[in-house]
Order: structure tokens, then C-alpha cells, then sequence
């Protein structure tokens, strides 16, 4: 057994690092630059200062636990990939045209279609084809196969997915057009539809396979690369498990076959550390927020469960497999603030990002961003990271004055509150998205504020939204790596099948989930010890006949009865109404997809012993910094304190400021807020 | 600070601060999203559910629009509902319902296109209106569907309906709403809808409550004025710097009216005095027999120029200012632009898409070439057919996607339906009606030719399982999307029977009433959009990868762009090429109007 877990988190900007002592629940943590062009450089650097601080030595880790965004940036960035698509005759274009559609709020004289993973040019087309009852109508041309293998191989193809009509009912085609494949160009790696979402609509199955496609070589690759440098590193003995965007985590090479899982790895790391912590804390219904330096992620957790969707985006094209349901806008610390041509203030979504970032960084940022708002206000210290990044405050002033202040007719204390005021109108019309949009009411939830800017918005959204208490973690700024050391492992799979009421084939429902869960034993991805007494979930994906969405409802454990579908279909009816308000109680309901989720535990660190002595302010405070609040109070004469000095039980009232290495936290006038037995900052907030 | 003291504050000079305006902008734009995924998550329609044929729009108490999307309609959606009943004896958990075009005065375009407004109420008087609209797969009518190419006048386009109050107080009014749903081919899926759609509609009330609960009514109404003033002010600003004083004139036809007639003429003049900017629409044709006539409004044309100049100025919000761009719309009782009661408009857009030919084409002269070449009207077939088990009619509805014109800057858009609509899955297809789809791809070669290439069309092989009545639907056949400054025309399209057998016939591209046998294979072509400058001097780069990516074939690229492409090495023939495009003729016409150039000649149409 090895003493030490790490869970590393890999951002645009920083690598985090925690490092778990398993027996005691002791924490270090650590914080380096990213190193984008091979991000394991940054990592490995990181884990050593983590292992330096600690005192320990890196063979003794036994786990490493990690975040990444290769996936997503092989993506977003275009990079180079060779990727081509196999598909059924006469269909080549089902890629190219998608569905036909200029997005809502594009406009139809200016839009541009982005360019597919897959340009026409690498498309195949193989003579096959399936009814939609499931029948061979054509059968599979394998000669066809070897043909376009060898024409593949030929122009160097690094990466090919295959998708055929109705090959969620029939899969035996793509399955033996793979193995011709593989045969043919052994180079290459072959991606099939009905493994990565074997769900109807071919334009979005196509869509994630060959996404699929074209992020393997460089997840595979990169994790390859990274296996070999911890072993270089002396991490022998260590197992490697990787985030996905379904807040689970498999081993290493499981997540090098299933590569476009990991495309949302870190906003989910962030989301289970959120709700880990919440649930530690005893708040079992919250709304997490994670703002960071670009983008804000936002979630909401209903008893004590994060929530999914499997109607996600990666940039332009979407992305059905299963995923937390993180909801990201482009509002950060480097959003960018400007007055229109209209002469209308607006912030976001451009970001100046971490080059040149912010003017006060003095990287050569001119454009005013949400973080000089903060300086100009007095909202965040002079300098950042304890004092190794100083910031040119004269220079945000400037910037505000002559490009928000003075095109609106405004005083510099105006401009930067109307800059914060937008911006957290922003996230709180996120923060609506997901909960009163879905039927939920914010006022019962409590939000968790973290990401380096988080704890600088969360009070003001909670007193915008109702939202009655706020809790900053004790270490907001590297949350995400709390959530990589308590994931457990967990796969999602589907199937399409769709069943007509009111008289359901009861049998042939169970018989189906069987299927699929004796699928799920065989997957490869399932062969290893850790997935030993495994938790096994039943959902259904249900609708009105006739509709074009549906809703996931959980299926009572047991074998289907009728009275399982009785209780599921009371459930759908309801959840119809919770979310669009009303009900049709005359339509027939239809299912569409049945979904097996299986998850096993990994073992945990033991929680740290909490200390009972109650700590007092003043021994935390700093010194006094003046903050402008608004025109009725002006400049506010505001107490700041040491976050590492704030001990279990100490209470705090606003105006106050809580600073840390990462992180500024900022309580209003008449706020109080206490530390709890973990160390979170606990502020209980009024509504305006 | 709280919001509330800010605003009141600031209200008292009578404006809103920018912060408070651009909060509720804000959430004004989120509701309209937020509504617009309630009815798509919850509609039955095809053409509502995937399609996304429907629009959402929020309007204070005065009818002006708000917020809302962009769609084909929006101005004016209020005032047919405040003529029948007046606003001072309106009630909060009110809900209308109307859909005809002659009583909503052209607001609403044909009877498909259901609207459900409600009432929003704030210090005891209405002080918005919040609106939904979907297209409705059937509401009965003389054939399948409701439109038809052979409807001659309104009554045999579905169920008129003035507006009405459906919901009175909360109560809803059951007995009206059975007669509507009594008269549809598929009153459940009509249920679905309505339901759906009304859900939306009190969604919008609900956000606008919130909004004036939180800012106060006065807040809220002056920040709406504020937005509407602010859009209004930039919009005819940057349309006069788009036109100079003076007069523009610009024509276009109609291929036919649905029942065989000849092309229809609609003209546009531009006219441009001072500040004041005229739409002159009188030298379009008589009114059709056929449904291709359209209610040509001030509100409608002031909507199309106004999507047109967003494109150029995306921090534009979409609002009533942008409805304010033109002064004066003059039209001719009797015209297809403003026919005389009861003539049937469900193809309406067909000359509608002829309108935004003529805005294009006199933008062209008043730029001096630096506007878009033409796009074409989108292509519908429907497919009636009956379960030989049960006998159930099922009506196949389908759009199919054509190429869009080529831009002064970019490549025209291949295969799009309008303008954010979706098409049907084959997946979807093939399970809900009996049919097969045997082929779906670009059609390459169809967009018009230029420096920058028009999009192209598709085409769609539709298998038939099951004998049915056809009726098709495609125009820019016999006038094509012209092109612009040199550029082509985009190639027409066409409908074949059984093609490449011994039974292949070529079918009428709109028309009702062709039986089909089972097994018959329907083959669809769509058009493409115009291209736009000389093609002659298109990088052949840029033609050589169209070729790779079949766009373009290599026959197309010689003799419409002088590219020779060596079809055994796949590269230019760089000699060749320099000598064929060396000998080329520049272009002398600003507009190319491709397959109709003779038939203009003939006509003494001047052709420029």
C-alpha cells in the first residue's frame, strides 16, 4: 500500500497540485506555470515541488489522479491531425451539410460554417446499408474495406472513425470494417460509431466519433509520453487515472480508447471537488462557480449529486455523450470591458487571457478588464500570488477613465462597479440557466464559490440571486484537485431503442438492460481489478411521442415490472411539468435510450482530524486597505486578513477583505461569515 | 448599492444608466433563448421541433419589439390584437391566438404560422406583450399539410383564425380550441403544439415580471425605449452610409405561381432624399391565382434591411429600431405584393425571397458592387401517403437545403435552409414515414461561379415505400440566383422521377397532385446561391481544393474558372491554366442572371 495520492490539475495558466498523505489526510499543495506546448513538462515540475514541500519521496506516491485539457486544445486549437471518415455509400456528405442550419442569433449574411474535423477529401464511402428496423439491406463490401485501409495507409492517415446508418442497431458492419481497417493501416487509430455513442441522429453520431478520432493520437500520445516521464521520474509503481467530463476517472489506458471523454476533465474535476466539500460541509443542494482567468463553469448539485446532460457543445459542434452538466460563459478575471459603437458597456466574452492579460499585469494589456475593476475598486491587493506579482494600479485608472468612464459620462468609482455589475449579471444569467431554468429555485441552494476570482463574485451573485449563504473553500484557488483525490471510477453507456406505450414490452425492456449490462462487463475498458464490485445504475431516456427531447428518469432497482414503468412514467410526467410546466396527460409516452452507469470507489484519503479551538480574528488581521463599495458608503476604510491565520470557528463581519496566496475573498457591509471545522469560509448573505 | 436605488436614481434625469441598461438587455436576450429551448424541447411539429420554423419575441405595451431573434417576421405581431381588443380591457392570465394574414394586416404571412401573445402586467397596466409563433404541420384545409402550390384562395390553406382569447383570466377556452383542433389532420400533434407554445408564451410573461419587479415599471420601460432609440439611431445611420442620395431601381421574377403561370414580376425602387429613405414596390406584377402572393409590409421590409445591415454591425441589438430604417413603403392594391382579399399566400415566400433579390440588387448599384449576389428560397416536397395497415394518413414534409449567395468577402454557405433551420435526420426519417433515403450529398458544380464561389445545392434521393401524392416546391429554377460584379449565377435545380431507368421524367418543380407508385425513387437538386466576382481570377488554389473537396468538378473548374486540373496527378496544369484565363473575356455586366438572360432579352428587360 502507498502512503501518498496527487491529484494534478493541468489549466491554460497553472498546473495545480495536491499532494494526500492517505493514513493522515494531510494535504500539500503547489502551483507552477503550464507548460502548453508538452503539458507534462509542467506537471512533473509541479509534482516534484509538491513532493519537496512535503518532504517525501516520489516513490512512495501510489496515485496519481490527473485533469487535463489535451482534448479539448487539440480541438479548439485545430491542431494538425490526419483524420478521415469511413461511412456508408451515398452519405459522404452528412458531415459537411450537419443540419443544414445557421446557429440562432447568427446572422444569414455574415455567418461562416466552420471547417469540419474531417475535410470531404478524407471521407470514404463503403458500399453497406441497414433498414431502420435493424435489417441488412446491403451487405458490408469488404473488398471495398481493404481498398480504402490500403488508400488510407497510403496518405498517411493517423486517426479514422467509422459511421454507418443505424449501426447503434446494428454494429456488426462498423465492427468488421474496423478489423479490415486495422489490418489495412495499422498506423492508424480506428474510432467506431457504435462504441463512442450509439445513439440515433447520424449527423451527431458521425460528429462525436470523428471527434473521437481526431483527439486520440494526441491524448494517446501525451499519455503515453507521460507514463514514460513519471517512470524516468522514479514513479514506478505509480497507476495513472484520468478525469473525464463525466466526473469519473478511469486508469490511463481506458481513457487512451474512450479520448473524447476527457474533453471536459478539468471543469469536472472542479465540479466533483466542489461537491465533495459540500457534502462534507453538510450542504447537500448547491450551485458551484469556478472563475477563473477566461471563463466561468457553473453547476448545480441536487441532493448531494452533480447534474448531467448529454446535449453538450466543444466549440462549434455538438458533443452528445454523456457529461456533467457544466454551463461555461466567457466571464473572468480577463474579460474585457468596452463601450460599443453604439455606445453600450459590455464585458466579455473576449478575454485578454493570460498574454497579454489585464493592463495592470503590464504585459502589454491596453483594453480595461474585469480584474483592473477589481484593482481600481481597492477589491484585490496591489499584488498578487503573496507579493510576487506586482500591479500598475495608475495604469488600470487610466484605462477604465479613457475607455469606459469617459465615452459613458461616468466617474472612474462608476465605471469599475459598472464593469463588476455586468459581469456578474452575466454569470448570474448563468447561474438562472441552471437552476431556475431546470426548475429550480436558487434561493433554496447554496453557492460554492472558488477558481482564483470566484470568491470575489460569490457575494455579490448570492445577494443578486436570493441565494442565502456562500461557502469559499479553504483552498478555492485548487479546488479541482480536491475533486481529482475523491473521483471514483465511473463509465456511462447507451442504447437506443425505442418503445411505444401504452402496452410496453416488459420483458423485452429488462432483456435489453441486460444486454447492455452484459456489454458493459466485456467492454475493454472494464477489464481491470480495479472495476471489481462495481455499483451498476439503470436510467431510461423517455418523451411525449411526438417530441423531439427527452428527459432522463432513473429506473427503480430490481428486474423492469410493469409497475417499474408505472413509477417511471409517473416520474417523467413530472419531471415534464417541474421543467416546462405542464403535463399531456392523453400523449403517449415513447422511450428512446437506455443507459447503464457503472462506478466502483477508490480508496480515499482519511479525513483530517478537524481542530475545535476557536480562533480569533485579530491575530488574522493584516492591515487596512480602502475599498469602494458603492456611492452611498465611497471609499470604505476595510480590515484585511490572512486566510492562513483565520482558525476553525472564527467569525468575521463585513466590510472585510480575506486574502490568500491565489485568491481574494470580499464581504460586504453587515456580512458575517464564519470558518467551519474544515476551514471553509462560511458567509451568510442577505438578499437585496 | 442595490439595483433599484441605482436605477431610481438615474430615472429621475429620465434615462437609465448604462449598467441597468445592459443588464436588461441581458436578460432580455437570455429569456429569449430560455423560451425558444422550452418550445423545442416540448413542440410536435416536424417543422417546429427540428426544423425550428418559429420565432419568440418580447414587445412593450406600445407593439415595438424588444428582443427576439432575428426570424422572418416580428414588426407589427401586436396591433392586430390591440384593434380587437382594446389593451384597457385586457386581464393579467390573458392569452390570444391568431393566425391569418389579412386580419393581422400582413403581420403574420400565412395560416401555418401560429401566434399566442400574452399580456404582461405591471402597476395595474399592460406593460409588454410577450409573443410565440411556430409553423403547425397541419390545420386543416384542402390537402395535406395545408399549403399547397394549388391553393387559389385562403380558405383552402387551413383554419383562419381571427384573434381570439383563448385563455380568459386563467380560463382557458376549451370550446374555441376544439373547433380549431376538430378541423387538423392530426389533432394531437396540434395539442402538443398549442401546448407548447402557450407554455413559452407565459414563460415570457413570467422573466418580464421579474424584470419589473426588480428594476421597477418605469425603470424597465424607459431602459426598453432607451435599447429601441440606441439600435434605432446606429441602424439608419449605417444604412445611409450604405445608400447615397438618389434612385435605385431593381427587378426579379418569380418562376410561376403553382398552377402553370407565367413568371411573375417583382420590382423594387430605392429612393433616397435627404434623410428620408422611400421603398417603391409598385412596378411588381398583378396578383397570382396561385399561393405565391405576399402582404407586403412597411414593418416586414423595414425587417429585411435591417437583418441585412446586423450582418455589418453585430453589436446591433436586435429591436424595433432596427424596423426604422426605411420611411415610406408604397405598394399597389392588386399586386403580389398587396393582394386583394381572399388570395391565397402560403408559398408567399416565394416572392418574399424575390424582395431580398431586389435589396441586394439595388445595395449592389448604391455600393458600387460591395454587396452579397443572391441566395435562393429554401425547397420543401411533401409526401402524402396512407398505412396500408391501418390506413392513417402520414404526411412527409421534408426541407431541403440550397447554397447561398457569395459574400463581397467570403464563399456563399453550401446546403442551408433559410435561415436557423434544422433538417430531418435519416435516421428520423426512414422511422417516422415510409420511405428511404438512398443518397444525400453537395451537388457539386451548382454554385454560381466567382472570385468568391456561391454555395452549392444537394441532392437527396427519397426512396418511396408506399404509394403517395407528391407536391413540390422550388423556385430560382427558370430565374436563378444571379450573380454579382462579374460573378455567376448559382444553377438551378430540378425534381426527377426514377432516374438513370427507363421510367425517369423529369417532374414540375412546383406543383400538387403527382401520384407516385411504391418503389418510386424521388431525386431532389437543389439550386445554388450566386457567386460574386470574376471567377476567371479565383486563386486556382482556392478551385483546386474545391475540386479535392467536391465542390467543383474538374470539367467545372476548366470552364468556369479557366483552372485546368490534371485528373491523374490532381494539380494545376499552371500553364494551361495562365494561357485560357489569359484569353478570357472580362465580365461586362454587374449582375449575371445566368439561364434567364435570353428570356429578358426577348422581353426588352434591361439587362444590367
Amino acid at each position: 500500500m502507498s502512503n501518498y495520492s496527487v491529484g494534478i490539475d493541468v489549466g491554460g495558466t497553472f498546473t495545480d497540485v495536491a499532494l494526500v498523505e492517505m493514513e493522515t489526510g494531510k494535504t500539500w499543495f503547489a502551483k507552477v506555470p503550464s507548460t502548453p506546448k508538452d503539458p507534462s513538462l509542467g506537471l512533473i515540475k509541479g509534482l516534484r515541488k509538491a513532493a519537496r514541500i512535503a518532504e517525501i519521496d516520489v516513490q512512495t506516491i501510489g496515485r496519481v489522479i490527473h485533469g487535463t485539457t489535451v482534448a479539448t486544445n487539440a480541438i479548439l486549437e485545430s491542431k494538425p491531425t490526419v483524420v478521415a471518415l469511413v461511412t456508408t455509400a451515398g452519405f459522404k456528405s452528412v458531415l459537411e451539410i450537419g443540419r443544414h442550419d445557421i446557429p440562432v442569433g447568427d446572422n444569414y449574411y455574415s455567418w461562416i460554417k466552420p471547417t469540419r474535423p474531417v475535410t470531404p477529401d478524407l471521407i470514404f464511402e463503403i458500399s453497406e446499408r441497414v433498414s431502420a428496423e435493424g435489417e441488412i439491406l446491403v451487405p458490408l463490401d469488404e473488398q471495398a474495406c481493404r481498398t480504402v485501409g490500403r488508400r488510407l495507409a497510403a496518405l498517411g492517415v493517423e486517426s479514422v472513425g467509422v459511421c454507418f446508418l443505424y449501426s447503434f442497431l446494428r454494429p456488426e458492419h462498423e465492427q468488421r470494417a474496423a478489423e479490415i481497417l486495422r489490418a489495412e493501416c495499422p498506423k492508424a487509430w480506428v474510432s467506431i460509431s457504435s462504441e463512442v455513442l450509439p445513439q440515433y441522429r447520424e449527423y451527431e453520431r458521425s460528429m462525436a466519433t470523428v471527434l473521437n478520432a481526431y483527439v486520440t493520437p494526441h491524448v494517446s500520445q501525451y499519455l503515453g509520453a507521460l507514463e514514460s516521464r513519471l517512470k524516468e521520474s522514479n514513479l514506478r509503481g505509480t497507476s495513472l487515472f484520468i478525469m473525464k467530463s463525466n466526473g469519473g476517472v478511469v486508469g490511463a489506458p481506458a481513457a487512451a480508447r474512450q479520448a473524447i471523454h476527457t474533453a471536459l476533465s478539468g471543469p469536472a474535476a472542479g465540479v466533483i471537488g466542489a461537491t465533495t466539500l459540500s457534502n462534507e460541509a453538510g450542504f447537500r443542494n448547491v450551485i458551484t462557480i469556478d472563475v477563473g482567468g477566461t471563463s466561468a463553469d457553473i453547476s448545480l448539485v441536487r441532493d448531494g449529486k452533480p447534474a448531467f446532460t448529454s446535449e453538450g457543445k466543444i466549440g462549434p459542434f455538438p458533443l452528445q455523450l454523456p457529461i456533467l452538466d457544466i454551463h461555461t460563459i466567457g466571464a473572468g478575471g480577463g474579460s474585457i470591458a468596452a463601450v460599443n459603437e453604439a455606445g453600450r458597456l459590455t464585458v466579455g466574452p473576449r478575454s485578454a487571457g493570460a498574454e497579454p492579460g489585464p493592463v495592470c499585469y503590464g504585459h502589454g494589456g491596453t483594453t480595461p478588464t474585469v480584474t483592473d475593476a477589481h484593482l481600481v475598486l481597492g477589491r484585490i491587493p496591489p499584488a498578487l500570488l503573496s507579493g510576487d506579482i506586482p500591479l500598475d494600479c495608475s495604469a488600470a485608472e487610466r484605462a477604465i477613465m479613457d475607455q469606459i468612464a469617459k465615452p459613458l459620462g461616468l466617474s472612474l468609482e462608476e465605471a469599475a462597479l459598472g464593469v463588476l455589475s455586468i459581469v456578474n449579471a452575466n454569470m448570474v444569467g448563468a447561474i438562472r440557466k441552471v437552476s431556475v431554468e431546470r426548475g429550480h429555485d436558487p434561493r433554496l441552494f447554496t453557492l460554492v464559490a472558488f477558481g482564483g476570482a470566484g470568491p470575489l463574485h460569490g457575494m455579490d451573485l448570492a445577494r443578486l440571486l436570493g441565494i442565502p449563504r456562500v461557502v469559499v473553500p479553504r483552498t478555492p484557488g485548487v479546488l479541482s484537485t480536491h475533486g481529482l483525490l475523491n473521483a471514483d471510477l465511473r463509465n456511462d453507456f447507451v442504447q437506443t431503442h425505442i418503445w411505444e406505450g401504452p402496452d410496453y414490452p416488459v420483458a423485452e425492456i429488462e432483456a435489453s438492460f441486460k444486454e447492455l449490462e452484459a456489454r458493459v462487463r466485456c467492454a475493454p475498458e472494464m477489464q481491470s481489478p480495479e472495476w471489481d464490485g462495481a455499483i451498476v445504475r439503470r436510467t431510461a431516456d423517455l418523451r411525449y411521442r411526438g417530441q423531439n427531447f427527452e428527459l432522463r428518469v432513473d429506473v427503480p432497482e430490481g428486474p423492469v415490472t410493469p409497475e417499474t414503468i408505472r413509477r417511471l412514467l409517473d416520474t417523467f410526467h413530472s419531471t415534464h411539468e417541474q421543467l416546462y410546466t405542464f403535463r399531456l396527460r392523453e400523449a403517449r409516452i415513447e422511450f428512446v435510450n437506455l443507459r447503464v452507469t457503472v462506478m466502483a470507489p477508490l480508496t480515499k484519503a482519511k479525513p483530517l482530524p478537524t481542530s475545535r479551538q476557536a480562533g480569533r480574528v485579530d491575530n488574522a488581521f493584516m492591515h487596512e486597505r480602502k475599498i469602494y463599495f458603492g456611492k452611498e458608503s465611497g471609499w470604505v476604510p476595510t480590515p484585511c486578513y490572512d486566510r492562513s491565520l483565520l482558525g476553525i470557528g472564527t467569525k468575521l463581519v463585513g466590510p472585510a477583505v480575506v486574502e490568500q496566496m491565489d485568491s481574494t475573498a470580499v464581504l460586504a457591509s453587515g456580512q458575517h461569515a464564519q470558518i467551519d471545522k474544515f476551514g471553509n469560509l462560511i458567509v451568510e448573505v442577505e438578499p437585496e | 448599492m442595490t439595483e433599484k436605488d441605482s436605477a431610481r436614481r438615474s430615472i429621475q434625469g429620465k434615462m437609465v444608466d448604462p449598467v441597468t441598461l445592459e443588464i436588461v438587455n441581458g436578460a432580455l436576450e437570455a429569456a429569449i433563448l430560455e423560451i425558444e429551448a422550452l418550445i423545442d424541447r416540448t413542440s410536435m411539429s416536424a417543422g417546429i421541433k427540428e426544423k425550428k420554423d418559429r420565432f419568440v419575441g418580447l414587445f412593450d405595451a406600445k407593439g415595438w419589439m424588444i428582443a427576439g431573434h432575428l426570424a422572418f417576421t416580428g414588426p407589427g405581431l401586436i396591433s392586430p390584437l390591440v384593434d380587437e381588443y382594446p389593451v384597457e380591457e385586457m386581464k393579467p392570465g390573458d392569452l390570444y391566438w391568431f393566425n391569418d394574414p389579412y386580419l393581422s394586416k400582413g403581420a403574420i404571412q400565412h395560416l401555418g404560422d401560429m401566434c399566442f401573445i400574452t399580456p404582461v402586467f405591471g402597476d395595474s397596466r399592460v406593460i409588454a406583450f410577450s409573443a410565440t409563433f411556430g409553423h403547425f404541420r397541419d390545420i386543416g384545409g384542402a390537402r395535406p399539410g395545408s399549403i399547397s402550390p394549388s391553393a387559389t384562395e385562403i380558405f383552402q390553406e387551413g383554419t383562419r383564425i381571427p384573434p381570439i382569447r383563448v385563455v380568459r383570466d386563467g380560463h382557458f377556452n376549451d370550446e374555441a380550441y376544439r373547433i380549431v383542433l376538430a378541423n387538423s389532420r392530426f389533432p394531437r400533434e396540434l395539442e402538443g403544439d398549442t401546448r407548447a407554445m402557450m407554455a413559452a408564451s407565459r414563460l415570457g410573461e413570467t422573466r418580464l415580471l421579474e424584470l419589473a419587479n426588480r428594476y421597477g415599471v418605469l425603470t424597465l420601460t424607459t431602459a426598453f425605449d432607451q435599447l429601441i432609440t440606441s439600435t434605432e439611431r446606429a441602424a439608419r445611420a449605417k444604412l445611409r452610409s450604405l445608400v447615397p442620395e438618389g434612385r435605385y431601381s431593381f427587378y426579379d421574377y418569380v418562376d410561376s405561381d403553382g398552377l402553370g403561370s407565367e413568371p411573375i414580376r417583382v420590382a423594387m425602387d430605392l429612393i433616397r432624399e435627404g434623410d428620408e429613405i422611400t421603398v417603391d414596390l409598385t412596378g411588381s406584377g398583378t396578383q397570382a391565382r396561385g399561393p405565391v402572393n405576399f402582404i407586403a409590409t412597411k414593418g416586414f421590409i423595414n425587417l429585411m434591411f435591417g437583418r441585412y445591415i446586423a450582418a455589418h454591425d453585430p453589436s446591433l441589438t436586435t429591436n424595433e429600431g432596427l424596423f426604422r430604417v426605411i420611411d415610406r413603403l408604397v405598394t399597389k392594391p392588386g399586386t403580389i405584393m398587396q393582394p386583394n382579399f381572399p388570395a391565397a399566400t402560403g408559398l408567399r415566400s416565394h416572392s418574399r425571397l424575390r424582395l431580398s433579390s431586389c435589396m441586394l440588387g439595388n445595395l449592389g448599384q448604391s455600393t458600387n458592387g460591395n454587396a452579397s449576389a443572391n441566395s435562393p428560397i429554401y425547397e420543401i416536397y411533401t409526401v402524402a401517403m396512407g398505412d396500408p395497415k391501418t390506413g392513417a394518413l402520414d404526411v412527409c414534409t421534408e426541407g431541403v437545403g440550397a447554397g447561398l449567395g457569395a459574400r463581397p468577402w467570403s464563399d456563399g454557405v453550401d446546403v442551408i435552409y433559410f435561415i436557423a433551420q434544422q433538417n430531418f435526420p435519416i435516421e428520423f426519417m426512414e422511422r417516422e414515414h415510409k420511405v428511404r433515403i438512398e443518397q444525400y450529398k453537395i451537388q457539386p458544380d451548382s454554385g454560381g461561379p466567382g472570385y468568391f464561389r456561391g454555395g452549392c445545392g444537394m441532392v437527396r434521393d427519397v426512396r418511396l415505400l408506399e404509394r403517395g401524392i407528391l407536391s413540390t416546391r422550388m423556385d430560382n429554377v427558370r430565374f436563378p440566383c444571379w450573380g454579382a460584379n462579374g460573378g455567376k449565377a448559382g444553377r438551378p435545380g430540378t425534381f426527377i422521377l426514377n432516374p438513370d431507368t427507363q421510367k425517369e421524367r423529369k417532374l414540375p418543380t412546383i406543383a400538387a397532385d403527382i401520384q407516385l407508385e411504391a418503389g418510386d425513387l424521388l431525386r431532389v437538386i437543389t439550386v445554388g446561391g450566386g457567386g460574386w466576382g470574376d471567377p476567371f481570377t479565383r486563386p486556382p488554389e482556392s478551385v483546386l481544393r474545391d475540386v479535392r473537396r467536391q465542390f467543383v468538378t474538374v470539367e467545372g473548374a476548366l470552364e468556369d474558372y479557366g483552372v485546368a486540373v490534371n485528373p491523374v496527378t490532381g494539380q494545376v496544369d499552371e500553364d494551361r491554366t495562365a494561357s485560357i484565363r489569359s484569353r478570357a473575356v472580362k465580365p461586362v455586366c454587374r449582375f449575371d442572371r445566368g439561364v434567364a438572360t435570353d428570356w429578358l432579352r426577348q422581353r426588352g428587360e434591361v439587362v444590367k
